[in-house]
């Protein structure tokens, strides 16, 4: 996470090799880039652009997915197989005939994700998966991510987007003009207003909303938090007695 | 995918004298430079000489323009094609039978006549902005329509370059294979680009078509200019000068003075 122009998708292309750098290695299960392709990497670590546009190049939605699968090598049924799982996961089945270009911005979101999990890599590299999702778009990647993440692989995703990563609650790597300024658990990272700041990101509103109890109210509870159940169990436990209580 | 060879002509925003100048006379200063690189097109009658009088010329003159650099970058992106022209050159004269010093010559000679000529119109390129461009056409009556249109190529060529990195990208991170030292699967990979990058020009087009239309394009028919190109002082003297150089060196040619030189 971090501002614009943190270096967020550069450092995401270092991942698949698309860039290599130019001091220092990056290692992929201790592979260094810099002696491999990056056709030979994506095997393993799947990148999603940030554009969906500059990732499509084929007429139909179902031959966008088809392509990563036979440059993979998979059989034309198992390819077949896979795409329809992964478009119907998506749901984008319907639209499989459809031209890329034309479809809605979030189903072009939805697609450029679906082409790269079509060959289930072991790494998941998503920049900026939630720009230009709506309500359902977003929690139906919330799911899927969630799904992987079940599955055993790992996923790496930039955004600026707080809410998104406070349901998640990820370990979150915090950059700010090109380098890395804090790393560790969202709980503790998006709940730090001074650390976000810095790399100009909102404070979720969950702890937002401790923070200023804390601060108006004076009741002092614990404000790092980021689900909503917690923080209905945080306000019945802590906050409502004592406020009850006649604490100001 | 080097795009090393026409980094010669991209332009760069800079404040220097040369990129001060009014377009019109940077335009003649390249005629002039293309003009005397067509003009000297016979061995022993000056050819290697006046080339590499022109090549040097323009580094010089795009060193006060800081821009230099990206001519040099240009004559290294050309390397493989001088390298052709050398080559077969060579292979001419020793097919003619003349002697091997002559062969050489006749092969520099040519390689830097060929420099020349790529070479010629960077000062303009490097220093003109597509939007002087675009003013300068006005000035030499070409209808506004095709002006732009001009003037858009010329913007959009950068824009093209990075489509074709973007879509390069997009394939290797799926797997094909674009890197590494196989040419005839790196040539493979090549032409599978072409497809994508045609559809995307054109809805590239259409989008453009669309901005120029909510942007009016067209309203009305007597079209004002909100920065016209105007000859200052220094412009009219550079403009003397060049023609007066050029007047010199097409008299000297009349003369023959440079026969004999290499």
């Amino acid at each position: 996470m971090g501002e614009n122009g943190a270096g967020k998708t550069t450092l995401l292309k270092h991942l698949n090799g698309l860039l290599k750098p130019s001091r220092g290695s990056v290692k992929v299960d201790s592979v260094d880039t810099r002696e491999t392709t990056t056709a030979t990497l994506a095997r393993k670590v799947g990148l999603v652009f940030q554009n969906p546009d500059s990732m499509f190049f084929c007429t139909s939605v179902m031959e966008e997915v088809m392509y990563g699968l036979t440059m993979f090598g998979y059989s034309e049924e198992e390819a077949r197989e896979r795409c329809r799982e992964v478009l119907e996961r998506l749901d984008l089945w319907s639209l499989r005939d459809k031209s890329p270009f034309i479809l809605s911005g979030g189903e072009k979101k939805r697609l450029t994700i679906a082409v790269v999990m079509a060959w289930s890599p072991k790494y998941l590299v998503i920049d900026e998966p939630t720009s230009g999702q709506d309500r359902e778009g977003k929690q139906r990647l919330l799911q899927t991510i969630e799904t992987i993440m079940g599955e055993g692989r790992s996923i790496i995703l930039s955004t600026h987007d707080v809410e998104f990563v406070a349901d998640l609650e990820p370990r979150v790597v915090l950059m700010s003009q090109g380098r890395v300024v804090a790393e560790g658990e969202a709980r503790e990272i998006l709940t730090d207003r001074a650390l976000l700041e810095k790399a100009s990101l909102l404070v979720p509103q969950i702890p937002s909303l401790f923070l200023e109890l804390n601060r108006r109210c004076g009741v002092e509870v614990e404000h790092r938090l980021l689900r909503v159940e917690d923080a209905v169990c945080a306000l019945r436990r802590e906050v409502l007695p004592r406020l009850r209580g006649g604490v100001r | 995918m080097s795009f090393s060879i026409v980094a010669g002509l991209r332009y760069r925003s800079l404040d220097t004298a040369i990129h001060r100048l009014d377009p019109r006379v940077k335009l003649l200063i390249s005629a002039s430079f293309l003009i005397n690189a067509l003009l000297f097109n016979e061995y022993f009658c000056g050819m290697g000489t006046v080339a590499s009088i022109i090549v040097a010329s323009q580094l010089s003159l795009l060193s006060i323009a800081k821009s230099h650099r990206s001519l040099l970058t240009t004559m290294r992106g050309a390397i493989p094609l001088i390298a052709i022209v050398y080559v077969l050159n060579s292979l001419g004269g020793w097919a003619e039978g003349i002697p091997l010093e002559e062969q050489l010559y006749r092969a520099t000679a040519s390689s830097a006549r060929f420099l020349a000529f790529i070479t010629s119109f960077s000062l303009f390129f490097l220093t003109t902005s597509p939007d002087e461009f675009g003013l300068l056409l006005f000035k030499l009556r070409v209808p506004y329509t095709y002006a732009f249109v001009f003037v858009a190529a010329v913007r959009l060529a950068p824009i093209l370059a990075e489509e074709v990195q973007d879509i390069v990208d997009a394939q290797r991170s799926r797997g094909r294979e674009l890197e590494g030292r196989n040419p005839i699967r790196i040539l493979r990979g090549v032409v599978s680009i072409f497809t994508p990058l045609l559809i995307n020009s054109l809805r590239r087009a259409y989008e453009m078509a669309e901005a120029l239309e909510v942007k009016c394009f067209g309203a009305s028919q007597k079209r004002t200019s909100y920065r016209e190109l105007r000859m200052r002082r220094t412009d009219y003297a550079v403009m003397l000068v060049t023609i007066a150089f050029e007047v010199l060196v097409l008299y000297l040619r009349a003369l023959g003075v440079l026969n004999g030189l290499p």
